[in-house]
């Protein structure tokens, strides 16, 4: 623990005593209570946090309404609940060997075609998407990981990156429209790639979450996007300069682990 | 009624503060609800699911009512009549500066005073990191406080009641 570190913890504690169990927290306020200036800082913004809290809980809901927002509450709980209780051990096990063998059979054929479903598509969508010029592109400047609410503002949902690329220098974003599908494409700085994200279904994807497929696209297939998803959006890179092996290189800088 | 935690109401304090309009908030909660008990969200474990559900309301909220301008990472400490500020401020003043605040601050900040998840959830929810949520909390602090330590505006003459 340093002072950094508990600053942060701190800083993000919580007025109503939530985090006071936290192994973090815990450390952090007992590091701060050895450190004077920082126990001070810390002691004011609670105070100011808890004032703050308790005037924002003074106005009651209205009756009508908090009633209407618990009932529809339950709801989603009960039916979260109800899916989970449908699970019978038994079923799970034979659902699971079910899946197995249909992935695994899935894995051999399409491991024997070198591609995945979807691939032709997304390919093609890359392609469309690599011919845009510099001047079809918004300039930005900031963080890959900070675009979700710039896309949300210009109605795209969804926008993500994987952890290890979320610090990556975006300098331009744009979106089109790929066989009705919006693509969101983000021009990164240093080394020059492009993000693109949409949502995989339309274009028949399914990708695993946490690992990367590749293909190779383009003339001569020299060109390479990866591909992986993140919830229901596709997730690809694409290198300006570079195939899959420059790409594998570079994700593999970016790995943050699982 | 005490089984289970009641997030539902910081989700419309959420909608409520952000959008500045409680018909409004209302409706975007209600709709969000609605939507999630027709087709739960998938890998929806309890925390989870309330993070998504602040997420989705959070994305109607922000097309709806922008936040003002740049994020803002003001460095300094936060003065030391910071809680007698608040604690003098009327609600309807700190939510006014609140939603004035710029983003991701001003989620950030919402989210943890109305004591909707913890730390880690909200940075997840806004795709902060650890320290960046920390700056981007500290700076909403000190912005909020020189808000609230301002002058309270003056509501505007009407010439009508004029003798």
């Amino acid at each position: 623990m340093n002072v950094r570190l508990a600053r942060d913890i701190l800083r993000a504690y919580r007025p109503g005593g939530g985090d006071d169990q936290e192994r973090d927290v815990r450390a952090a306020v007992k590091f701060a209570a050895q450190h004077p200036a920082l126990d001070a800082e810390f002691r004011n913004q609670h105070a100011f946090d808890v004032a703050l809290s308790a005037r924002l809980d003074e106005a009651p809901l209205p009756g009508d309404l908090a009633v209407s927002l618990e009932e529809r509450a339950r709801r989603i709980e009960a039916r979260r609940g109800r899916r989970f209780a449908l699970r019978d051990p038994a079923m799970i096990a034979v659902g699971l060997a079910f899946l197995f063998l249909i992935g695994l059979l899935t894995w051999i054929f399409l491991g024997q075609m070198g591609s995945f479903a979807g691939m032709q598509e997304t390919a093609e969508m890359v392609t469309t998407g690599d011919a845009a010029s510099p001047g079809q592109f918004t300039e930005i400047d900031t963080k890959a990981g900070a675009l979700a609410d710039w896309f949300v503002m210009q109605d795209f949902e969804g926008f993500a990156v994987p952890p290890g690329l979320a610090s990556a220098p975006v300098v331009g974003v744009r979106q089109f429209n790929f066989e009705d599908v919006p693509v969101a494409v983000a021009a990164v700085a240093r080394p020059r790639a492009f993000f693109y994200v949409f949502e995989a279904q339309p274009l028949g994807l399914s990708l695993p979450e946490n690992r990367w497929r590749f293909a190779a696209y383009g003339a001569g297939r020299k060109r390479a996007f990866a591909a992986r998803q993140i919830g229901n959006m596709a997730f690809l890179v694409v290198l300006r300069d570079g195939g899959e092996a420059e790409l594998k290189k570079y994700l593999a800088a970016h790995e943050t682990p699982h | 009624m005490a089984d289970r935690d009641a997030w539902e109401q910081p989700l419309y304090r959420f909608a409520a503060v952000l959008l500045r309009d409680a018909g409004l908030a209302r409706t975007v909660v209600c709709e969000t609800l609605d939507a999630a008990a027709q087709k739960p969200p998938v890998h929806a474990d309890p925390e989870r699911l309330v993070m998504l559900l602040f997420q989705r309301v959070r994305r109607r909220a922000l097309k709806v009512s922008a936040s003002a301008g740049a994020p803002d990472f003001r460095r300094g400490e936060l003065p030391a009549d910071a809680a007698a500020v608040a604690g003098q401020a009327a609600p309807e003043r700190i939510e006014t500066a609140i939603q004035a605040l710029p983003e991701p601050g001003r989620s950030a900040l919402l989210l943890l005073l109305l004591d909707a998840m913890e730390a880690d959830w909200i940075a997840k929810l806004l795709g902060l990191g650890q320290a960046e949520l920390a700056r981007a909390l500290h700076g909403a602090r000190l912005a909020l406080y020189h808000a609230l330590a301002a002058p309270a505006p003056q509501a505007a003459p009407n010439p009508e009641a004029a003798p």
